[in-house]
């Protein structure tokens, strides 16, 4: 079950730069950029929350990578 | 997977066998191959299980034997931001990309932002030439399905795979932050760079780097949650500026890298697996720099190439795809 884009578990990983050790290396590349556009636009915060979304409910091989947020 | 080097006679009975391959090797040697499910891409520097080599008469062939379809698309221009269209439910896609053609560039600079870039494996790399030949011959890329040879576009193969089988791409960065070292950022993404911030203090970069007196061997080593990324320099010109191999992306912290050693005895420290079962490439600066030619990269074998791309481009980076049993992935 992917959480809802009003969970807060999106917007803590994409406000901070911790590691996903032990994740997949499609997540640690496009979380990489949507950090790097939410920190130049931080009123993008929302549009990034719901492309990172939509990745893990598209993607069921990346699910367990949300365990590390 | 299956990966040999091959006489072009071996590799086109391959082909008309049916064979889903990715071929590499000297535009020569391409061009006399048949047409059939295959793509292609100029590179004759090879990492072999006997060691680095040179081959302008050989291929190194990658039979993709999971494959069920396959299907080569060439994508230029417009169309190369919809690269991730046309490849199949269950499957990866294998792109080649000419060295310094705009393809090259506009992938390196935009690839990342591609819709669905991240649904699928996108492995590859890209296509060189004999150092020997740079500025009077230009890497190429093949559509074995067609006949055709480009120097400009995506190559991609999209293939799909057997139900019971999932594909999954990883890296091998031998080089690592020296958090020693100072922070460098940049306000523009791009492959040349004029200026820099080092520890927040704006300096012109190639003036920086020349009086530090870095060893340009070591790139610049980006942390992207986890995985290192990094950015070769291509040359530091005083006066004009820096230039790499793959852009610095603005915003991005970066610090120059650690020396690994020795390139091959720390390499067959770190590389785990069965590489004969891989669809792997390596970094021709790691061929140079490693002084790899005669040394092993173990059952890591591939061409040594321009560029690596593992869903974005990379430099000095072994690149590798895997194939898992589709039940052993879920549950991994």
């Amino acid at each position: 079950m992917i959480p809802d884009v009003s969970n807060p578990c999106w917007k803590r990983v994409l406000m901070s730069e911790t590691e996903l050790a032990g994740g997949i290396l499609a997540t640690k590349i496009l979380l990489t950029r949507l950090r790097r556009e939410v920190k130049a636009k931080p009123q993008d915060l929302p549009g990034k929350i719901a492309e990172l979304q939509a990745y893990f409910q598209k993607n069921s091989f990346a699910a367990k990578d949300i365990a590390l947020f | 997977m299956k990966n040999s080097m091959m006489t072009p006679a071996e590799a086109a009975a391959r082909i008309d066998a049916g064979a889903v391959l990715v071929i590499a090797g000297s535009e020569e040697a391409l061009s006399h191959l048949p047409k059939g499910r295959w793509i292609g891409g100029t590179s004759v520097y090879f990492m072999t299980e006997t060691g680095g080599r040179i081959d302008r008469e050989n291929l190194f062939v990658t039979e993709l034997d999971a494959a069920q379809e396959a299907r080569p698309v060439h994508y230029q221009g417009e169309d190369l931001p919809s690269l991730t269209m046309g490849r199949y439910d269950n499957g990866l896609s294998v792109i080649l990309l000419p060295a310094f053609s705009k393809a090259h560039e506009e992938f390196a600079l935009h690839g990342a932002e591609y819709p669905g870039l991240f649904d699928q494996p996108v492995m590859g790399w890209v296509t060189g030439v004999h150092l020997d030949d740079l500025g009077r011959v230009t890497p190429k890329v093949f559509d074995g399905s067609r006949g055709l040879v480009f120097e400009d576009g995506a190559m991609v193969l999209h293939v799909a795979l057997r139900a019971d089988r999932v594909a999954d791409i990883d890296i091998l960065n031998l080089f690592e932050q020296d958090m020693d070292g100072q922070e460098i950022t940049f306000s523009e993404s791009g492959f040349k760079v004029r200026m820099a911030h080092v520890d927040g203090a704006e300096v012109d970069f190639a003036d920086w780097v020349t009086a530090q007196g870095l060893d340009t061997r070591l790139p610049l080593v980006a942390n992207y949650a986890g995985a290192l990324v990094n950015a070769s320099f291509q040359s530091v010109t005083p006066g004009e500026g820096v230039a790499f191999y793959a852009p610095v992306v603005a915003g991005t912290s970066y610090r120059i890298a650690r020396s690994p050693g020795d390139y091959a005895t720390i390499f067959a420290e770190r590389a785990k697996g069965d590489g004969r079962q891989e669809l792997s490439c390596n970094c021709i600066l790691n061929f140079l720099y490693g002084e790899m030619e005669s040394k092993s990269t173990g059952s890591f074998t591939g061409p040594a190439t321009f560029g690596e791309i593992a869903y974005i481009l990379l430099n000095q980076t072994m690149v590798r795809l895997q194939l898992h049993a589709a039940q052993a992935a879920a549950v991994a």
